[in-house]
């Protein structure tokens, strides 16, 4: 093989790793976010078959739509 | 099992597709393959049928009247079967209005029941239930085996606050990231701090003013010309800069949308059916009873 072929072989797997890596980076969830939310959380709030008024909908929405 | 999301008010979500029959009797979805609950338990049919059986929440008994049966057909396919043509159907599964859609796993809370199921609920959603405080913090962590779109946030904790001034001294101290319905005052107060943000949240839900004697012939609400009175008589304009900043969309008035095209004469003769009938309840000592509601809808 080439000095050059070598070379450029290197480079690609070396950009290769960085993609991957920065691709990786993007997709881990990271860190706390703390929410004053406008209601009591009641117990039933964590079980849909209960939802019976808007607070727990409103609750359901922001738990389940990242 | 479908759900607005931005660009599409009832985009797929558990169900990947569905179908109407022609005569409107016969719902049929296909479910999303290889979901899995946050205990690794997969998502199926059987988990459909067992969370309609089991909801009671909002309009369950209509619900349950409506659908003469729920068939599982394949693994990843249910068919919900109606008695009538009901085109509210997929209110209950494709909107938030109820909390229907929401799929509950059938083996866990067959092994766990009810109140174990509220002590450590799990889901197919984007975060997993870690621990709670009843009525007080709730934490949850990022389901790394989510379908649709990794959470950028590993770790969600939600305190209940229902105290408006509170959740914005949360905010100053930095005890909370985000403050939900911070309206009035309190609104002022963020918009004023170079620290602060204040966000225009346009909500899932309509407010709106009911006349619940409307349909009592004796009450003066009966009197259409007193409601319509009455609508003219609020500044909806106002009371949105007052109580939201101006940040609330101001929705059309569906019974009274031709009000604002009332010329100035017949505004004042619909205010003097309002001030007799302000004037002959006064005189009966009563009030006018005037409810607010909210209903979700679909943005």
């Amino acid at each position: 093989m080439q000095w050059w072929s070598r070379i450029t072989l290197v480079l690609m797997v070396v950009m290769l790793s960085l993609v991957g890596r920065v691709a990786q980076a993007q997709n881990v969830p990271e860190g706390q976010l703390t929410i004053a939310f406008d209601a009591t959380i009641a117990p039933s709030y964590l079980d849909p078959a209960e939802v019976a008024e808007l607070g727990p909908l409103r609750f359901f929405m922001r738990c389940t739509t990242p | 099992m479908i759900k607005p999301l931005p660009g599409n008010n009832m985009a797929p979500c558990l169900a990947e597709s569905w179908t109407e029959s022609a005569d409107g009797l016969v719902y049929e979805f296909k479910l999303r393959e290889g979901l899995k609950f946050h205990n690794g338990d997969p998502f199926t049919a059987e988990d459909v049928k067992f969370t309609f059986e089991r909801y009671k929440g909002t309009s369950a008994k209509l619900l349950h009247e409506r659908v003469k049966a729920v068939e599982i057909v394949e693994p990843y396919r249910v068919r919900f079967v109606l008695h009538t043509p009901w085109p509210d159907f997929l209110t209950f599964y494709g909107s938030l209005a109820t909390g229907a859609g929401w799929i509950v796993p059938k083996k866990y809370l067959e092994q766990v029941g009810d109140d174990g199921f509220k002590q450590r609920p799990i889901g197919l959603g984007p975060y997993r239930f870690v621990s709670g405080t009843p009525g007080i913090e709730l934490t949850l962590e990022a389901n790394a085996q989510y379908w649709r779109k990794s959470p950028s946030i590993q770790r969600l904790v939600f305190k209940g606050v229902p105290e408006r001034p509170t959740r914005l001294a949360m905010l100053k101290t930095g005890e909370a990231d985000i403050g939900y319905l911070m309206i009035g005052d309190e609104a002022l107060a963020i918009k004023s701090d170079p620290k602060l943000r204040l966000a225009q949240v346009i909500s899932a839900a309509t407010w709106w003013l009911e006349f619940p004697e409307q349909w009592n012939d004796k009450s003066p609400w009966h009197d259409r010309r007193v409601r319509l009175a009455a609508s003219l008589a609020l500044d909806k304009k106002a009371i949105n800069e007052a109580e939201r900043l101006g940040l609330s969309r101001l929705a059309i008035q569906k019974q009274f949308s031709a009000a604002s095209a009332c010329s100035s004469q017949n505004r004042m003769s619909i205010s003097r059916y309002m001030a007799v009938a302000v004037t002959r309840c006064s005189r009966a000592s009563r009030r006018l009873p005037v409810l607010t509601w909210s209903l979700p809808t679909l943005r």
